[in-house]
Order: C-alpha cells, then sequence, then structure tokens
C-alpha cells in the first residue's frame, strides 16, 4: 500500500474512534449540565435539554414519552367522550396508522408523531370545552376551573385546551407545562440545603491541606535530592515501606488513636496525619536533583541560610511539579471521603462529598437538586485543572517515563 | 537580596513579605498558591469564626419527616411547659444509624432523642451490656407507668438481656387489602377465606382470569427477592429468625415448610409457567396504583401505616381496596402479623435523660395531646392503648368503602405476635433472602418439579444458618449472656 | 541511588558568613541542621501516624472489639474466622473480579487510544486528551452520583439511549437487538438492581474515569520512545504489527508496569464508587469489595480488629500482586 492511502485509510479509522470516546467522556456531563438546569417536573421527559418554547407547538413527542401505548391504546378503545372528541378529529392520516396499531405492542414513532400534531392542532384551533359534558367526568383541576364560563381570548383559549387535555389524561399526557431553563436546582441547593457552608468547609480542608502537603513534601525532597546526612537511608527505608502501606490497614487503628487524642470531629484529624506525602517527597526528590548545584552554592556564598535557600532557589525551579503535585493533591483532598466520613460527626462540619453522599439518601427523586450539587463538586476542580493543565500533565508522567 | 542580618529561620519562613511587591502582584511560586492561600484563609477564618448553631436542650434525631413532623409541632408547648428547646433534625437512616453508633463508640455526645429503626436496633446491643449507649430505660418506664400503656408485645424490639433501651412508638398490627371487586368476579367470597391454604387455593381462579393486554394477574404482593413478607407470616407462627437465646431459627423445620411453601407461591414468570403462581412483585416501570385500577395487582399484607399511605398518597384508588384480617396458617391462631417500627431512644450523653423521656412522652403517649392536623382520617394505632378511644379510629373510612379501619386494627392490636430483635437479626434477615432466592432460582432452574423442594431448601437454609452460627459465636461479649432470657 | 553522585559536599570555610565567632558556629549549625528540619515532618508524622499505628493494627488484628473501649484478646480467630467468612471471600472474589476486568478492559482501550493520538496525523490532539482525561478529575463520590442518575430505571440517560435505540431504528435492527438477552423484552435494565450486574456496571463506570488517565501515562512513554528504533525498523521493513510488537512494547515498558501495577492496587483499594452508587453492598452483596467489607466491619458493626484484620490480608495480597507484576516485567525484559 502506498504512504496516502495508508494515512486517508489511518485517518478514516481514527477519528471514528477517537471521537467517538471523546464523545462518550463528555456526554455525562452534558447531560449533567442539562440536568441540573433543568425544572423538577419535567426532568424526565427530555433526554438532553427541553425543547425551547417555540410558538405554536404545544406538545412535543417527549410529552407522551411517560407512556404512548397506554394513550394510543386509550384512544383507540375508549368510549369516553374525551377520547371520542379526539377520534372525530384526528387527520385521515393518523387513523389509518391507528387502525394498523396493534393493541399491547410498541407505538410506531411515526404514529406518535401524527397523534402529537393533532392534538396540537385540537389545541390550537378549536374549543375543545364547546360542550362541557364532554369533560364532566375528567376531574378538572382548580387551575382548569378558573377559566370556565369565562370568555377568553385566542391564547388563553389554547391555554385553556391544553390543560383540559391534561386533566383528561393525567397518565398519558404527563405535564403540558413547560418552563425554559432554571437555576431552580441551584436556587433550592443553597437555600434548603447548608450547601455553601459544606463547600466552604471542603474549600478549608482541601486549600490548607493541599498547600501544607506541597511544602513539606517539597522539603523532605530536597532534603533528600541535595543534602548528604546520617540516617538518609533511613528515611528512604522509612519512605519505602509507606508506599507499601495501604491506608486502609491503618483507618482502624488511626481512628483509634485520633479517638485518644481527641481529634473525633476535628479537621486536624484530617490536615495532620496526610501533611506530609511519601508520593510527593518521591516526586520532589526527582525533581530537586535537577536543581544546579551551582546555584545553591551561590546561593550560600551569598550568605543565605538554607530554608532561604530552599525557599527563594529551589523551589522556583521545581514550579512545574509544584503545580502537578498541588492538583493531584487538591483532587485527593476534595474528593476525599471515607476518613472523613468517619471522623466528621456533626453535620455542619462536614464537606461536600459527605453531604452529598447524604443528599442521595434524603433526595432520591430530586434528580436536579442531586446534579447540581454534584456539579458544584466538579467544577472547582475543572478550574485548577484549567490552570494547571501543563505542568499537570509533565508532572505527573515525569516519573513514570523514567521508570 | 538581604544579607543575614536576621535570623535565618525567621528569614526562611517569612520570604513572602519580602517577595510581594506593592507595583506589581507577583509571588515567585506562581499564582495558583497564592489563590489557594487565600481561599484557605478565608475559609479557615469562616470555619473557625462560624458561630456553633445554638444547641437546643432536646434535640432530636429522626430519619423520616414524618417521625420528624410532630416534634416540630410541639417544639413550642414543650418549651413553654418545661423552659426546654426542642430541635429535630432529619437525616437520612442509614448514616443516621452509623453517626449514632460512632458517637458511642467514642463516647461524644450525640442528640437527646435518636429515633431508631427496628431493623437496626440489634447493631447497638452487639458489644457487652455496658457499652450499649442508650439510657436504660427499664425502671423508669415501669414506674412512670408508660410499660402498661403500650402493649406488651412491643416492648421485646428494644430488650437486651432484660434491659428496655427504648420507648416503642407503634402497634402495626398487620391486615389484608384486597381489592374486591376484582374477587368478586373470580368469585372468590375473601371474608370467608379462614386460611393461607384457603386463599392459595382461592387465589388460582383469579390468576386464571384473563387481564388486559394479555398480562397476567398477581393475586397477593409478595416480594420475590426480600424475605420481609415471609418474615411477616413466619411471626403468625411466632417463629422470629432468630429467638430470644441467640439460636438461629433457620433449621427449624416449620422455616423450611413455609419457605418451601412461599417459593410456590412466587416462583416463576406466570402461572402458566408456574401454576401455584399466584404472588409476587410488579415488574419494573408499572406504576403500582394503576396496577391495581387494572386488576392486575389485588392482595397486600398491610400493616396499618401502609393502609394509611395508599389512603394518602393514591386518592384515585377511593373505594377499591377493603381491609380484613390475615388468613390464619393452619393450627394457628394468629389473625395478623407486625412489619416494620420505630422506637426513640435517649443517649445516655444526653444532658436531660428525663426530660427527653417526657418529650417521648408527649408526643406520642400523651392522651390529652392534641391530634395532628391531617386532611385524612388518621388510622394508624398509638402505641398508647388509652388513645384508641379517639374518635378517629372509629370513623368510617371512606377511602376503604366504608370500614372503619381503625377499629379492625384495634381488634387485631393484641394479637400481634412478639418480635425479638438481636445484634444478628439484620445479617439473619439478609441471608434468609439469600436463601430465598437461591431457593427460587433452583425451582425456577429445575423447572418447578414437585419434589425436592423442601430438600432443597433445608439444605440452603442450613448452610446459611452455619454461617450464622459461626458468627454469632465468635462474638466475645455474649458469650457469656447467650442463655440469658428476654423477658 | 543515583542521588548519592550528585551531591555535594557540605561547603566547609569559604562562605562569606557574618563575622563573630559565636555567629559563625551559629551559621554552621543551621547548615548541619537544615536537613533534618526539612525532613523532620515527615520523621515525627511517620512515629505518630504511621509507625505506631501499624503496631497497633497489628495488635489489634489479635483483639475483637466494640468500638474502641471494648476490647477483648482472642488470638488468631479473626484470621482462622476469615477463611471461613463467606462474605470475606465474596469481597475477595468481587475485588479480584474488578481488578482483572479493569485490566483487561482499560488496558487496550487507553493504549489503542494513546497510539492513535501520538500520531501527528491527528488533529486536535489536546481537545482529544482534555476529553478522555477530564472523566479523571471527577471524585469518586461525585462519579457514583452521577452514575446512579445515568444507570436510572427510568429515566437514566442509558436506558433511555437503549430504549430509543429500540424504537427509533427500522423492523430489521430493532428485531436484531431484540434477540439480544440483556435488552430482552424490557428496555428497562436494572443495572442497580441486579446481582450479575453490579460488577459490569462498576468496571463501565471504571472504565469512563480511568481511561483517560492511563492513555496520558501511555502518551507520555509513546513520546519519548526513541524515533531512530522506528527508522531502524522501516529498514529492516518491519510492518506496523511487528513495530509495535518489537519497538513500542519494549519500549515503553516501565510506563506499562507502572500502570498495570498502579491500576491494579487501585482496584483493589476500591470503595467509594460502590458504597455510593448502590448506597451499601449492592443487591446481594454483589458490590461488596473488600475495603467496604473492613469499613462495614470496623465502622458500622464496631470490631476494629476484625478490621485490622482484613486490613492485613489486603496489604498481603497488595504486596504479592505488585511483587509478581515488577518481577514478571523484569524478568521480560532481560528475556
Amino acid at each position: 500500500m502506498n504512504r496516502p492511502l495508508r494515512i486517508i485509510l489511518f485517518k478514516t479509522l481514527a477519528y471514528p474512534i477517537l471521537i467517538l470516546f471523546a464523545v462518550l467522556s463528555l456526554v455525562p456531563f452534558f447531560w449533567l449540565v442539562c440536568a441540573s438546569l433543568k425544572p423538577r417536573d419535567i426532568f424526565t421527559r427530555y433526554t438532553f435539554l427541553p425543547p425551547a418554547a417555540e410558538g405554536g407547538k404545544l406538545l412535543t413527542v417527549g410529552d407522551l414519552r411517560t407512556s404512548p401505548e397506554k394513550f394510543v391504546t386509550r384512544i383507540s378503545e375508549n368510549k369516553d367522550p374525551v377520547s371520542q372528541l379526539i377520534r372525530q378529529n384526528l387527520s385521515p392520516k393518523t387513523e389509518e396508522m391507528l387502525k394498523a396499531f396493534v393493541p399491547g405492542q410498541f407505538a410506531r414513532e411515526n404514529l406518535k408523531k401524527g397523534l402529537i400534531d393533532d392534538l396540537n392542532r385540537m389545541i390550537q384551533e378549536m374549543n375543545l370545552y364547546s360542550d362541557p359534558a364532554v369533560f364532566k367526568d375528567a376531574n378538572l383541576s382548580a387551575e382548569t376551573r378558573k377559566f370556565v364560563g369565562k370568555t377568553l381570548g385566542k391564547e388563553e383559549q389554547t391555554d385553556f385546551n391544553r390543560l383540559l387535555l391534561k386533566d383528561a389524561f393525567p397518565d398519558e399526557i404527563a405535564r403540558t407545562e413547560w418552563s425554559k431553563l432554571t437555576f431552580d436546582n441551584y436556587y433550592r441547593l443553597f437555600t434548603q440545603i447548608p450547601f455553601l457552608n459544606y463547600i466552604i468547609n471542603s474549600a478549608f480542608v482541601t486549600c490548607v491541606g493541599t498547600l501544607l502537603t506541597v511544602f513539606l513534601s517539597a522539603a523532605g525532597g530536597f532534603a533528600l535530592a541535595k543534602y548528604q546526612f546520617r540516617g538518609k537511608h533511613l528515611v528512604y527505608l522509612l519512605m519505602s515501606t509507606t508506599l507499601f502501606i495501604p491506608g486502609e490497614l491503618l483507618l482502624p487503628s488511626v481512628y483509634d488513636l485520633v479517638y485518644k487524642i481527641g481529634w473525633i470531629n476535628s479537621y486536624y484529624s484530617i490536615l495532620v496525619p496526610g501533611a506530609v506525602s511519601v508520593f510527593g517527597m518521591f516526586l520532589f526528590r526527582q525533581a530537586m536533583l535537577g536543581v544546579p548545584d551551582d546555584l545553591i552554592e551561590a546561593a550560600r556564598i551569598d550568605g543565605c541560610s538554607e530554608l532561604r535557600i530552599f525557599w527563594s532557589v529551589a523551589l522556583p525551579i521545581v514550579r512545574p511539579m509544584i503545580g502537578a503535585f498541588t492538583l493531584i493533591q487538591f483532587l485527593g483532598l476534595w474528593n476525599s471521603f471515607m476518613w472523613p466520613g468517619i471522623i466528621l460527626q456533626t453535620q455542619e462540619k462536614y464537606t461536600l462529598p459527605i453531604a452529598l453522599n447524604n443528599m442521595v439518601g434524603l433526595y432520591q427523586q430530586d434528580y436536579g437538586l442531586l446534579m447540581a450539587g454534584t456539579l458544584m463538586g466538579i467544577i472547582p476542580v475543572m478550574l485548577l485543572f484549567f490552570a494547571l493543565q501543563k505542568e499537570f500533565i509533565s508532572g505527573l508522567t515525569a516519573g513514570a517515563v523514567k521508570g | 537580596m538581604p544579607s543575614a542580618q536576621f535570623p535565618c529561620f525567621i528569614q526562611a519562613f517569612c520570604p513572602f513579605f519580602f517577595r510581594l511587591k506593592t507595583s506589581k502582584f507577583e509571588f515567585h511560586l506562581g499564582y495558583i498558591p497564592l489563590v489557594l492561600m487565600t481561599i484557605g484563609l478565608v475559609a479557615g477564618i469562616y470555619v473557625l469564626q462560624r458561630p456553633t448553631p445554638p444547641r437546643a436542650d432536646l434535640e432530636v434525631w429522626t430519619f423520616n419527616p414524618s417521625h420528624n413532623e410532630p416534634y416540630q409541632l410541639i417544639a413550642p408547648d414543650f418549651h413553654q411547659k418545661t423552659g426546654l428547646t426542642v430541635k429535630a433534625a432529619n437525616s437520612p437512616l442509614r448514616s443516621l444509624m452509623r453517626r449514632t453508633l460512632a458517637h458511642f463508640m467514642t463516647q461524644t455526645p450525640s442528640a437527646d432523642v435518636i429515633m431508631v429503626e427496628q431493623g437496626y436496633i440489634g447493631t447497638f446491643f452487639r458489644g457487652p451490656l455496658k457499652d450499649v449507649g442508650f439510657v436504660d430505660l427499664t425502671e423508669i418506664v415501669k414506674e412512670k407507668g408508660i410499660y402498661q400503656l403500650v402493649p406488651e408485645s412491643r416492648w421485646s424490639v428494644a430488650n437486651k438481656e432484660g434491659h428496655l433501651f427504648g420507648v416503642p412508638l407503634d402497634v402495626h398490627p398487620m391486615m389484608l387489602a384486597y381489592h374486591e371487586q376484582v374477587w368478586k368476579e373470580a368469585g372468590v367470597d375473601m371474608e370467608s377465606i379462614e386460611t393461607w391454604e384457603e386463599f392459595a387455593e382461592a387465589a388460582k381462579k383469579l390468576v386464571a382470569m384473563p387481564a388486559a393486554q394479555g398480562r397476567h394477574r398477581l393475586a397477593l404482593e409478595l416480594n420475590n427477592t426480600g424475605s420481609e413478607h415471609l418474615e411477616v407470616m413466619l411471626l403468625q407462627k411466632d417463629i422470629g429468625l432468630i429467638d430470644a437465646a441467640l439460636k438461629p431459627q433457620f433449621t427449624n423445620p416449620e422455616v423450611v415448610k413455609s419457605l418451601a411453601w412461599y417459593i410456590r407461591l412466587i416462583a416463576g414468570r406466570n402461572h402458566l409457567e408456574n401454576p401455584d403462581k399466584i404472588a409476587g412483585t410488579l415488574s419494573s416501570g408499572d406504576f403500582l396504583s394503576r396496577a391495581i385500577q387494572e386488576g392486575l395487582l389485588v392482595g397486600f399484607l398491610v400493616a396499618d401505616w401502609r393502609a394509611q399511605n395508599f389512603q394518602d398518597q393514591n386518592p384515585e384508588l377511593a373505594g377499591i381496596l377493603r381491609l380484613r384480617p390475615l388468613p390464619k396458617f393452619e393450627g394457628y391462631h394468629r389473625r395478623t402479623s407486625t412489619m416494620g417500627g420505630t422506637m426513640a431512644t435517649i443517649p445516655k450523653t444526653s444532658k436531660h435523660p428525663e426530660a427527653a423521656l417526657d418529650l417521648i412522652y408527649s408526643v406520642y403517649l400523651d392522651p390529652n395531646a392534641p391530634d395532628r392536623p391531617s386532611k385524612n382520617i388518621s388510622f394508624i394505632l398509638s402505641p398508647n392503648r388509652q388513645k384508641w378511644a379517639k374518635p378517629n379510629y372509629h370513623e368510617p373510612v371512606p377511602f376503604y368503602g366504608g370500614q372503619v379501619a381503625g377499629e379492625l386494627f384495634i381488634s387485631l392490636a393484641d394479637e400481634v405476635p412478639k418480635r425479638i430483635l438481636t445484634p444478628y437479626t439484620p445479617l439473619a434477615r439478609e441471608k434468609f433472602a439469600e436463601a430465598l432466592n437461591a431457593c427460587r432460582t433452583w425451582y425456577e432452574a429445575n423447572n418447578f418439579p414437585r419434589e425436592g423442594l423442601e430438600e432443597h431448601c433445608a439444605k440452603v437454609l442450613k448452610e446459611m444458618e452455619q454461617d450464622l452460627v459461626l458468627r454469632i459465636n465468635r462474638n466475645v461479649f455474649l458469650k457469656n449472656n447467650q442463655s440469658a432470657s428476654q423477658n | 541511588m543515583s542521588s548519592l553522585k550528585t551531591i555535594n559536599p557540605p561547603p566547609k570555610t569559604e562562605i562569606r558568613s557574618p563575622a563573630g565567632a559565636s555567629e559563625r558556629s551559629l551559621w554552621s549549625f543551621q547548615q548541619a541542621l537544615a536537613p533534618y528540619v526539612l525532613v523532620a515532618p515527615f520523621i515525627i508524622l511517620f512515629a505518630i501516624f504511621m509507625a505506631y499505628p501499624l503496631m497497633k493494627s497489628f495488635w489489634l488484628a489479635f483483639h475483637q472489639t466494640n468500638g474502641p473501649q471494648s476490647i477483648q484478646y482472642v488470638g488468631f480467630d479473626n484470621f482462622t474466622f476469615m477463611f471461613k467468612d463467606a462474605y470475606f471471600w465474596k469481597a475477595l472474589w468481587n475485588t479480584t473480579l474488578f481488578a482483572v476486568g479493569n485490566l483487561a478492559i482499560q488496558i487496550p482501550i487507553s493504549l489503542g487510544l494513546a497510539l492513535l493520538l501520538n500520531s501527528k496525523l491527528i488533529y486536535g490532539r489536546n481537545i482529544f486528551r482534555f476529553a478522555f482525561f477530564s472523566p479523571h478529575l471527577v471524585g469518586n463520590v461525585f462519579v457514583a452520583v452521577m452514575f446512579s442518575l445515568l444507570f436510572g430505571l427510568q429515566y437514566g440517560l442509558i436506558n433511555v439511549g437503549i430504549d430509543s435505540l429500540l424504537r427509533l431504528p427500522p423492523e430489521s435492527i430493532e428485531a436484531f437487538l431484540r434477540k439480544i438477552p440483556v435488552v430482552g423484552e424490557a428496555p428497562q435494565i436494572r443495572w442497580l438492581g441486579k446481582a450479575e450486574l453490579a460488577i459490569p456496571t462498576l468496571l463501565l463506570i471504571a472504565l469512563w474515569t480511568s481511561v483517560g488517565f492511563q492513555m496520558i501515562y501511555f502518551l507520555a512513554g509513546l513520546q519519548a520512545v526513541d524515533k531512530e528504533l522506528y527508522e531502524a525498523a522501516d529498514i529492516d521493513g518491519a510492518g506496523a504489527w511487528s513495530k509495535f510488537w518489537n519497538v513500542t512494547l519494549p519500549q515503553i515498558k516501565p510506563v506499562f508496569v507502572f500502570v498495570v501495577v498502579t491500576t491494579t492496587i487501585g482496584s483493589y483499594k476500591v470503595f467509594e464508587l460502590p458504597y455510593v452508587l448502590f448506597q451499601g453492598a449492592g443487591p446481594n452483596r454483589s458490590a461488596l469489595t473488600m475495603v467496604m467489607y473492613l469499613f462495614f466491619e470496623g465502622f458500622e458493626t464496631g470490631d476494629l480488629g476484625y478490621a485490622a484484620a482484613i486490613g492485613w490480608v489486603l496489604t498481603f495480597i497488595l504486596l504479592i500482586v505488585s511483587v509478581i507484576q515488577i518481577i514478571l516485567a523484569k524478568g521480560g525484559g532481560k528475556a
């Protein structure tokens, strides 16, 4: 195969695969954003965003989504006046499709569409209430009742028709009011729940913890990279031990320890035990090896103290690693759930993940609220990632490539 | 660079200030650490300075809004009467129970009243008696006469080794709710059915009746995968999964028999496949209310709370359902059973345990307490039998076709079986459900054999029991107390 | 350690230190002390939150507790019971299944994506890279909440997607799709309610979160491969497959081993994802993992001793797994 052909072949294969995976990766986010912006009552009816209220179209295919088969069956079988009214006014085409429909089967999409079109036409053009007997048994809602007996304008008439149909088919046409995008979920998130409080708690723990860990780990890494001192091998040994011990093993005993110190329900027990990261020390040692010794020596000759050298000479040189490790640490702390969940006991101290987990139990059906909460938990990390993206990826992979 | 005139350590730790230029904001490690530091500082100041929400004198933890509400309602009155403030907070059951246990393990102050669901009470009884974090109420409830108010059988749930650690808040007798019209169409007179065996026979007629759209009917709602309904039936035979001496009852021949009987009723997809099938759960995606209206599911084991829920949440079902006592089992007399239940407990760390008990009393037991405003007739039985004389228990309920639901439940209240909850009851329930699933799967996979189901059930249950016994026996804290009776 | 070579001997006298003998000794004192000061936080925290708890957890493993107060010595009972404990085996099996599944699914996909993205012919590589990587930024709790809604029975995006896939296309495709047993008659799949689907569901979610993360590593490894090796292979007339097998794979081996080891260890430690997704251990404990079992036993039941024992077994398993993988990698390299 000649080369250009191979390139074309490669591209035609590669792009669809890449795009497919990229879409799969991003669709959940898109759905999350859409869901958090949808009003509570229409959450179930549109997969993504609700259609904008275009003039005229009052019902959409999505409106029949809840149970189109039942609706079709009811219209075609029932003898009640409302069904008959609808049947009488169907367009010939829809009627034909309705005849071909076998009860108990899935309704075909075009049948549904035909029905929707007819219903929309009826809503807009007719005065459905012209014969009140028809809607006698429909259990009119208070909202609908407000219109009864009044002279209605064209638009009011349409609204009234829509409400009438909704009352007549409470299950089949779930709801026909629609709304545009709303920040209601976010509003409720911050008013119903002390969500801001949780965010502040998380921000505090995460920011302080991250800075502490980055600083202390960098200090350790600097000492290991640039000093020859007694007990260095011991430090390496201890560090390797730590790397091999999963944190989960120590959960019960650290819990016991923290209980004895009296740090239960205190942020100390989250910040202090994790204040030095062994992983971070290794990363920083690796990075600090790249700090030129001459530079350090020059600083010493200038009369810089050792800590000053660390702070003013070494740290700026390993800035990419600081960026990478900051993000790693931020991710870990912002998202940490198990240990804070064990330690924190009073509700006002909860961090975001714990609060969100509790919300799942309390607001199970309230998708929009949960989605808004989830999104609030994702955004800060995303922002930080955008700020540190370059440093992060180079720093993250630095160790692994060299082995 | 400033010369090293200053002590080096101070210099090392404050270079931040040297590097801050007033003209141009710049930090030699980039702006991200600065941003984090600022956020950390601001948030830290807020976190440290934030006023701790004023703790009420009596904090109440509930896991359900309907439990929470009465406390909210009574709070002003109670404050007026005793001068103590009351605050009730709601959180999900599972995390509430875990949090409570964590408080007990670390002996930190929790709430003053905690509502505990019956399924979880056992987890607090796992250790030695002294570790139970609740106040021992044995003496005081008898002294104050509360013990006599509540039906005797209900106290068994809060009982560890003869000590009472909570006040039961309900009676929860059970009845059978059925779709009158459909049963009539099937030619079954529900009122005349005496036993479950008769019921199962009669139900076959109903199940055979064709339903809309070629669907199949279910005569009774029984869980296909969970064991709660079977437990309800076992309680009719006075069998709990674990007895007071911590001995699992899985190998009890009566349990084996019941399990096999139950599986015959629920296995398979429809009655064409398994001729014995009369019961089961709705398939996912069906709406309960619609299934009842269409006569697809026409019988329910309901405790008073579920009967009330039907009335309050499904007004469209008005007039469809009727209530009657549960059928008995042959050889047993009990026409009711029990399901669910909550108790109010008082943690040892409470500063006002007596007031907490008073609060519980006034919310749930005080006969003079005003009724909760409700738009429907409320007939959930109060734990205090003195309150059963109230008019709401003696009014006909239109939702149940004018039956006097309250009186029906009251007539069964003293028949409610005693339920024993041990530290291992939650686990036993899980294992029992596992056995149920395993046996049902076996029965379905072997194409519903006439023979051998009992043997298989016995085998599976034996395995499960062995596992359970293994766990119970290794608990060193309960070893000495295994023979202690549970009142 | 290569670090030793690069370290300069501590500076001696030539420093222009402040005048005065006492200050000079203070100066050299701070120089000698500096490394210890820098390492001190690690040493102190190690002693308090690592060494002591490690011993304590060893001690705990031989005790049965009810919270931190009631503790009783039980000898080897925790370990002997563990061998008989059906739930422990279930947890071990689930976790192993999850780990093996993760390796089998994620590694080929992420390596494949990295190979595609490594090609200079692809435009918008940064966009793709960000798209793949972004799920990894979402914490496990948030992922779990999000997916509990995505996998929701009636209105979750995934079931809705399958549902519309079943309805929209012409008859033949629909008939074909209906033959797939999972899809079956009912388009509503109980992702979170069926014991058999618990681990596959978790694997799907794990795939979403970690493919991009692994891909970043593979990509970095691929970019570090010496281009001359490919040119040499071209001269030898090697095909694409042979180049991949003989040049690329050996070259990215360190990265490969790193990714495999971290994925395995990460999978064995999985907790938040199933715990929040199923709000517990899932139907019939089908999503029970080892760390979750440890958590239940230690913090929902109160037996810190048994939890510590489970922790030790987990540690032991992780050690063995990583040692095996590293030895395999090394051995392969020499051969």
